[in-house]
């Protein structure tokens, strides 16, 4: 059904878990180059991601990238929300390892 | 992918509930009591559900109104509503908020979360409109911080478990007996039913138990004299704390007073 996906950390990514189609990654921008960002994930695990010329980045600022796993070493990212600069990360982790396993009747 | 960060996030998404500006939904059956105008914090998935179900959410609670937390996928801007696509991770559905142009600074929030891809708090009513649920929103703004989406889903889970647990405590004994064997006379939980420490834990819980199921009228057993009857064995406060513990457990409750207890049976 459309509009469901996976929320992950980038442990996840690495295990290949839950990242056959679309999953979303709550993380931190930390660099640029124009075509590539590094991400630090939720849990502390840097990701890259290929993004478009008009990806707006902000060093510091938390966003929710919506991507796929590729062919190459790099994660393609789709979509990306604003989360703001004073996003918990620590307790988004928390929330997507611990309680969302626990209750997956409210949200999968 | 176009997004307009650098947005400012000291302004707060409010709490306007101004009617809508038109069309009154089919099926409403007039006004509810004001302890039934309840607002449950959901997920797309527990909306999708309850559409199915008489908008009702599975675990029976009725919504008056619901709070959602999702990410705007699509924005149609009308000259009399606002129709959204939005998606929170567990299902997508569409919103609905009429446009009412009397404020302009309701206008101005209103513009402000209507952006695709940002995420925003959606405060309304499960609506059917031509055999589509939706969602008839009096409120559609953008979060005041990312923190939002996180803690929205933390009330969700919060809110249903908390519903759950008290329907055990009013007296649904089948959950509350699931981990209870009984031996003839002898009652005996088969496992904890709650993180307790050690023998002394489970012996406490196992002479309680026994001490209530020797009480078989509607009084029950009255934890005072349990205390007194067992100083030399456990301290008052360590049975007052089990006491209680295992009323919050399900696994019995009180009768006539705080101090009379019977066992769920």
């Amino acid at each position: 059904m459309s509009g469901q996906f996976p929320r992950i950390n980038g442990e996840m990514v690495k295990r290949r878990e839950r990242t056959e189609g679309i999953f979303s990654i709550v993380g931190e921008m930390i660099s640029c180059d124009g075509k590539h960002l590094t991400l630090k994930a939720s849990d502390g695990v840097p990701l890259t991601y290929i993004i478009g010329p008009d990806f707006y980045f902000e060093q510091g600022r938390v966003v929710e990238i919506m991507g796929v796993v590729s062919d190459s070493p790099y994660l393609n990212a789709f979509v990306s929300r604003d989360l703001g600069m004073d996003f918990d990360l620590t307790l988004y982790n928390d929330f997507i390892t611990k309680v969302l396993p626990k209750h997956e009747r409210y949200f999968s | 992918m176009a997004n307009r960060f650098g947005t400012d996030y000291n302004t707060s998404g409010g709490g306007d509930f101004s009617s809508p500006a038109g069309g009154t939904p089919s099926g409403d059956g007039g006004r509810k009591a004001t302890d039934e105008q309840t607002l449950i914090p959901v997920t797309i998935k527990m909306l999708i559900e309850a559409s199915k179900n008489n908008k009702v959410l599975l675990d029976g609670r009725e919504p008056h109104q619901i709070k959602l937390v999702a990410a705007i996928t699509t924005v149609v801007k009308g000259s009399t509503a606002y129709n959204y696509g939005v998606e929170d991770g567990t299902g997508m559905i569409e919103v609905k908020e009429w446009v009412d142009e009397g404020s302009p600074i309701v206008s101005k929030m209103r513009e402000e979360a209507a952006v695709e891809h940002q995420y925003v708090r959606i405060i309304g009513k499960l609506e059917e409109y031509d055999g589509k649920h939706q969602i008839v929103a009096h409120s559609v703004r953008k979060i005041s911080s990312g923190n939002e989406l996180t803690h929205h889903f933390l009330e969700v889970v919060y809110e249903g478990e908390k519903y759950k647990k008290q329907d055990q405590i009013v007296g649904t004994p089948s959950q509350a007996m699931g981990n209870m064997n009984f031996d003839g006379n002898n009652m005996q939980a088969s496992a904890p039913i709650m993180n307790s420490g050690g023998g002394q834990q489970e012996g406490l819980t196992s002479d309680i138990i026994s001490f209530l199921s020797g009480r078989t009228d509607e009084v029950g057993g009255s934890l005072a004299e349990f205390v007194n009857e067992n100083n030399s064995k456990y301290a008052e406060n360590e049975i007052r704390q089990m006491f209680n513990t295992l009323a919050t457990d399900g696994v019995i409750y009180s009768t006539i007073d705080e101090d009379h207890f019977s066992c769920i049976s």
